[in-house]
């Protein structure tokens, strides 16, 4: 870097360009932006002071970017047409090219300038406009006016102060981000990408994360950290006041635009159409491993089938994370995060973001309805965004899309619970019959469950069919006198041993056609004497076209005592001139393949009627026929009058 | 729930497993004791049919 030192053609006091390729410095007596230029020093006019802010960075700070190193030599602050203001850190690369830091609600972004050859018309482009030409995958965030505030430092362009221009933010995958600029002609356009600090080497240098929020804010901010109603002149705390655009008085409800720490009322909210919310403003939970202040609160609304239906959401602040949201629906807590928009891909219905996908469940127009406390853009009753709900529980995607801006975000369902040990308080259970939006079904276990016991049952039935051998026992064919009396028709088998414990699997079969022939049969233990008996009708009978019965039958018994058996038969007949012979064949321990199917149908009961209660569960998620027990949209529990 | 699944899927499986391991069945075969010298005396052992059915009871399908 070279110095240059020079006397302010405004006020005369000494400023410096300590880096060569700086146009502009701002004088440090006099807020002159000075301007170099080949007749010399020029003063392009006054610039506002800077709005103090907790931010993580300063002036002189060194950081890296890959392997370059650079020095925060600038800043300004632009102020976003929607309210709000965000800063611009110059970076001074050892190589001697600049960087552009941003920062906006404690999220930052590198870029550099780039060359591109033929830039979109302003006019053309609009939020959500995929615009390939300037990178793949690059999408059209946002496209709005900004006004240039303060600065400090040196600036590497020629700076003026107080001038609006237009602009255009590029979100690309991967934390991609792109700018262009149509403050110049043609416009300048910006490149880079999303980084933390600890990434560029700052964080060693900021203040440390543990520190607390109270010491975080306690720096000048406004004016005055805590403001006075213009209304009612009730004391208003501000907890992020260098961000603060909107603030909703909680006595009586005036709300009021913030303008340089002066408050100034736009209307008073009827502040009895609402309750109280059930998490105080100031409450403060540990989030991320971060303490957050409950800085907002506003309750939004959709218009569907002719009914109005509200949530609630808690605006959340923390220096270091930057803003996040809590939102209640219906007792269901999620936590939302903001998410690059290029990151998101939509395929009609589907929404694909981090390898997951997400199913479309809702779609609609949100409007505000209620604001309480502070925040950091214009809000006010009666804004409205079109929005778009993608579910993967536990997680929801949501997509805003105003006229100048498409944003998406990604929430986490909390159980109430959680919510409750988070701020301190306690708060009203779930409406009984409503499903979360990124609600996870609470009985999921049931179908992992089903998985572990249906390997096991597996496991166990193919350890039962190795140990069954199915022996054979006994083989014969008795014969039956023909003509005979059948009352007299009885034969016995030849000795056969059994080895006891297991099943015993009778084969018979005899030649009947169109006839039958019944088998009363007695399995005697020769040595105890123990009979167990049993018959086995056999019969078949058949016509041109059809038939039924069977030549052959099985009956399994029960396992009895080993020991040597006879088998004595008995026959009766249709008539004596039937067959008169009957096989049979005896099996000790048989597989069962009938008590396995009776085993998977018992272990599949309770998942069947699991599967169809969240059938029931996930119509309800989608709005689909009636609730899931009871009113999904319970007006009641928020008492809210229309 | 998972629990209480669990616990009732495991005792399907043991139910399971109880029934290979021992070779029981449901059935509605029944044992008697019938004593040597009746079954070894020559007409003095008929079947359970015989005294509870009797022959001929039986008259088939069609």
């Amino acid at each position: 870097m070279s110095g240059l030192s020079a006397n302010c053609p405004s006020c005369g006091g000494q400023v410096q360009f300590r880096v060569g390729s700086s146009f502009v410095t701002v004088c440090e007596f006099c807020s002159a932006a000075v301007a170099r230029t080949d007749r010399g020093l020029e003063d392009h006019g006054k610039v506002i002071d800077l709005l103090e802010s907790a931010s993580p960075l300063d002036l002189f700070l060194e950081g890296r970017y890959g392997e370059s190193r650079f020095q925060i030599v600038g800043r300004t602050q632009i102020k976003h047409g929607a309210g709000g203001v965000w800063d611009e850190w110059y970076c001074a690369f050892d190589s001697g090219h600049w960087g552009w830091l941003s920062e906006a609600q404690g999220r930052f972004y590198m870029s550099f300038a780039s060359p591109l050859p033929q830039p979109p018309a302003f006019q053309q482009l609009g939020p959500g406009m995929p615009l390939p030409q300037v990178g793949a995958g690059m999408v059209v965030a946002e496209v709005g006016t900004a006004q240039t505030l303060g600065a400090k430092g040196e600036i590497p362009y020629l700076l003026e102060p107080g001038k609006s221009y237009s602009y255009a933010d590029l979100s690309g995958q991967d934390g991609a981000f792109g700018t262009l600029d149509y403050g110049d002609s043609p416009p300048t356009f910006y490149l880079g990408k999303e980084v933390t600090l600890a990434e560029i080497g700052i964080s060693a240098n900021a203040p440390a994360r543990d520190e607390s929020m109270e010491q975080a804010i306690a720096g000048p901010g406004l004016k005055a950290r805590t403001l006075e109603c213009p209304n009612c002149r009730g004391s208003l705390d501000l907890v992020a006041p260098q961000q603060c655009e909107r603030v909703a008085c909680p006595y009586c409800g005036a709300l009021s635009d913030v303008n340089q720490g002066h408050l100034s009322v736009l209307q008073i909210l009827d502040k009895n159409r609402f309750p109280d919310p059930p998490i105080p403003l100031g409450s403060k939970g540990m989030v991320d491993g971060e303490e957050m202040q409950v800085c907002g609160y506003m309750v939004r609304s959709t218009y569907d089938d002719g009914d109005t239906y509200y949530w609630d959401e808690y605006l959340l602040y923390n220096p270091r994370l930057g803003f996040r949201w809590l939102v209640d629906s219906n007792g269901h807590w999620s936590m939302v995060e903001p998410v690059n928009l290029a990151d998101v891909q939509v395929l009609t219905s589907l929404a694909k973001h981090g390898g997951r996908n997400y199913e479309l469940v809702e779609s609609g127009s949100g409007q505000v309805e209620y604001v309480l406390g502070q925040f950091y853009w214009n809000v006010e009753p009666g804004e409205r965004v079109e929005m778009r709900e993608f579910t993967s529980p536990p997680h929801t995607l949501s997509e805003e899309r105003s006229a100048t801006e498409v944003t998406w975000s990604k929430s986490t369902y909390w159980p109430k619970e959680d919510v409750e040990a988070c701020f301190g308080v306690k708060l009203r259970d779930p409406i009984h019959g409503t499903v979360g939006l990124g609600q996870p079904y609470p009985y999921n276990g049931v179908f992992k469950a089903f998985a572990v016991l249906l390997v096991l049952a597996i496991g166990v039935f193919v350890y039962g069919k190795s140990r069954a051998s199915g022996t054979e026992v006994f083989r014969g064919t008795m014969q039956f006198p023909t003509g005979s009396d059948p009352g007299t028709q009885v034969v016995f088998s030849e000795p056969f041993e059994l080895k006891g414990g297991r099943n015993i699997e009778v084969d018979a079969y005899s030649a009947v056609d169109n006839s039958w022939v019944y088998l009363q049969m007695d399995l005697i233990n020769e040595k105890t004497g123990a009979v167990t008996f049993f018959d086995m009708p056999i019969e078949q009978y058949s016509g041109y076209d059809w038939k039924e019965g069977s030549s052959r039958k099985k009956r399994v018994l029960k396992a009895v005592g080993s020991g040597e058996y006879t088998l004595r038969v008995a026959m009766e007949r249709k008539n004596t001139g039937a067959p008169a012979s009957v096989q049979i064949t005896i099996r000790e321990g048989v597989v069962r393949l009938r008590y396995f199917l009776i085993l998977l149908g018992f272990l599949a009961i309770i998942p069947f009627f699991t599967f169809l209660h969240k059938l029931g569960f996930e119509k309800t998620r989608r709005g689909e026929g009636d609730s899931f027990g009871g009113d999904s949209w319970d007006h009641d529990y928020y008492d809210y009058d229309d | 729930m998972m629990k209480f699944y669990l616990l009732f899927g495991l005792a399907g499986i043991g139910a399971y497993g109880y029934v290979s391991r021992t070779g029981w069945e449901y059935t509605s075969q029944k044992t008697r004791f019938v004593p040597k010298t009746v079954m070894g005396s020559p007409g003095g052992y008929r079947s359970f049919h015989y005294w509870h059915v009797g022959y001929g009871g039986y008259r088939g399908g069609k």
